[in-house]
């Protein structure tokens, strides 16, 4: 494979509350090949966003580094930080607040171009150029967002991410608040985009059906710490590990002949991410648990195939 | 009324007065039937008023918003059938809550967040019935044992904020359930939560229409859940019901052009991942600008100078399969 765009080592964010320190993320490390959508999934509350905004630092990691092109962002500041995220963007799951109603569409996109210093006859062209491409009007150029609907919000904030021509976009959650029809829409156009700019996308979402459709690769992420990497097709076709069987077994089938019976469910909730299960996080709702996993805590293990997994006893492959 | 239904909806139409007193209907022409113990789904985008249809029948139409046509028959415990849309407030009261409850989207701001879950769920009891606050209490627990509360005593004094969200859901369809009415409307129960509590709160939902003999109204917009509890399916568009079949035919011999669409630009877990994703084109027509013809023609990739020219009614292709289009369909 080729040198990774990204290389995420050792991360960990703890937040302060009240009640604890929520271990948000815990010791996760893996990497995102240019070209490629990685996806990244679990349940709410898992740490998949905090890991998502450390990666573009927008969070800084209590430990651990992020590289990107071989350079690690920590040791950045000033004006290298500011150039270093030009090249990483950031889409946003609800297209209602994370664009200023302030401003016009135009002034949305071109944003970030202001930000970099480009000359404002270039910025207007450039941003024509863009909502042109996601699919906007022209004359949209002086309209607010108020005045579209969530699909086409979306659309511009996907332009706004195009703008600074990065070469990986985090999309957190971009299609969870849309309708199926409009959802479909912002799918191809992000696959169109991908294919035109050799975009890399980390896509992170709790949509199984969505996330098999866009993406190369999967993370499986559970209270803060990885449960498996692998392709795609490896994780919904012979899973290692039984948190990535259960979480797509649970997603909804829209075919009423589909075997129900036959599917393994979750029980119970997330436990807390203050006081997490000793040993594998996973245990206390796994059905395979042993006392070795209420112990000692897995390790990331390579399976070959481009397939890690961290379990003491992962299922058994045909 | 049929002796098999619970509720018929018939020519209901709800309305609200735009900024150029013109009256539009988010509502408009629906018949709905629900029979006894079954679940019916009603499924549609955003806007297309599928809620509305809900709170209609529920009576929870925020001033100015009402009735404007329509009668809606429920049959009551004793057997008699009243008309919801024709009584008045004060009746309604009696009925909601106690033989009709309703479950809603987002389990946070459907409770109140100053009040313990077990307070709450105890008024819903002392409203309608005289019963001692300690035998209240009792019937709370029981009814948070019911829905698979876990510690269900200590939850009794939990605040809102205290929960998880599938928990909270938990909290609220044990509100709804106390008082075991007859007809249950869950408007996007499993929208908020994550796909594993979903799986989990479907499964709950199920049981508990057995355990107590109830009907369900589903309103949702995912095709996924209406394959896992529904028995019979209600596709709403822009107002309108444009097609209704039993869950097996539905899927088997899908014919509104919507329909199809929708189930075509669903991605899916299982099954094929090749290619582009169907889209609908266009966007749905707005309240102000509705086309006296066919609501969908603008979108669909079928329409006819007929569709353009005359609203299509909602006929019968057989096996009790409505359809609200001209196209011709194989038997």
């Amino acid at each position: 494979m080729s040198e990774p765009l990204i290389r995420a080592e050792h991360l960990v964010k703890y937040f302060k509350s009240n009640a604890g320190r929520i271990k948000a993320v815990d010791d996760v490390s893996f990497e995102i090949y240019p070209g490629e959508t990685l996806a990244l999934v679990g349940e709410s509350g898992c740490g998949k966003s905090t890991l998502g905004r450390l990666i573009v630092r927008l969070l800084k990691a209590d430990s651990g580094t992020v590289t990107l092109n071989g350079v690690d962002l920590g040791s950045l500041k000033g004006s290298a930080l500011r150039k270093a995220r030009q090249n990483m963007q950031i889409v946003f799951q609800d297209p209602f607040s994370s664009l200023d109603p302030h401003f016009t569409v135009g002034e949305v996109i071109a944003e970030p171009l202001r930000a970099a210093g480009v000359k404002k006859e270039e910025r207007v062209q450039r941003v024509q150029q863009l909502m042109r491409r996601v699919g906007l009007q022209e004359e949209d150029y002086w309209r607010f967002p108020h005045q579209f609907s969530g699909g086409q919000r979306q659309r511009i904030g996907i332009a706004r991410a195009l703008a600074p021509e990065p070469q990986l976009i985090v999309c957190d959650e971009p299609v969870s608040a849309l309708d199926v029809s409009i959802q479909a829409q912002i799918l191809n156009l992000m696959r169109r985009l991908q294919a035109e700019s050799k975009l890399t996308y980390l896509f992170i979402s709790h949509d199984l059906a969505v996330v098999r459709y866009i993406s190369n690769r999967i993370v499986v992420m559970f209270l803060g710490k990885l449960c498996e990497i692998c392709p795609t097709k490896d994780a919904y076709e012979h899973p290692l590990h039984p948190y990535t069987r259960m979480l797509i077994d649970s997603a909804p089938e829209p075919d009423p002949d589909f075997d129900r019976e036959d599917r393994m469910l979750l029980q119970g909730e997330l436990p807390s991410p203050i006081n997490p299960p000793a040993g594998c996080r996973f245990c206390t709702r796994c059905p395979y648990a042993t006392d070795e996993c209420r112990t000692v805590e897995p390790e990331m293990k390579d399976y070959g195939g481009g397939r890690l997994c961290a379990c003491h006893h992962p299922l058994p492959q045909k | 009324m049929q002796s098999d239904n619970l509720i018929e909806v018939r020519g209901l139409r709800t309305v609200l007065p735009l900024k150029n007193k013109e009256l539009a209907a988010p509502v408009d022409d629906i018949d709905l039937d629900i029979p006894l113990r079954k679940t019916v789904g009603l499924v549609g985008e955003s806007g297309c008023g599928k809620s509305m249809t809900a709170r209609s029948i529920m009576r929870l139409l925020d001033y100015p918003i009402h009735i404007q046509e329509g009668t809606i028959a429920f049959r009551r415990e004793g057997g008699s059938e009243i008309d919801l849309a024709a009584i008045s407030e004060k009746e309604m009261r009696g009925v909601r809550g106690r033989e009709i409850s309703m479950i809603f989207q987002e389990p946070m701001t459907a409770l109140n967040p100053s009040i313990t879950v077990g307070k709450q769920v105890r008024e819903a009891i002392t409203l309608h019935e005289n019963i001692s606050r300690s035998a209240a209490k009792e019937r709370v627990i029981k009814a948070f044992y019911d829905v698979g509360i876990p510690e269900p005593e200590q939850r009794y004094h939990a605040y809102p904020h205290q929960l998880s969200g599938g928990l909270r859901q938990r909290i609220c369809i044990a509100m709804a359930m106390v008082l075991q009415p007859a007809f249950l409307i869950a408007d996007e129960p499993t929208t908020a939560l994550d796909v594993t509590v979903e799986a989990q709160i479907l499964a709950l939902m199920k049981q508990l229409q057995q355990d107590n003999d109830m009907s369900i109204l589903l309103i949702t917009h995912n095709l996924g859940v209406v394959a896992d509890i529904c028995d019979e399916v209600n596709v709403m568009y822009a107002g309108q019901i444009v097609e209704h079949a039993e869950k097996a035919e539905l899927f088997r011999r899908t014919l509104h052009p919507y329909t199809r669409g929708l189930m075509k630009a669903i991605p899916r877990v299982r099954g094929s991942m090749e290619g582009e994703l169907y889209t609908i084109q266009g966007t749905v027509p707005s309240l102000s600008q509705m086309p006296t013809a066919c609501r969908f023609c603008a979108r669909c990739p079928y329409a006819q100078e007929q569709c353009r020219n005359e609203m299509p009614s909602l006929r019968d292709v057989g096996n009790g399969h409505l359809v609200r289009c001209f196209r011709e369909v194989e038997p």
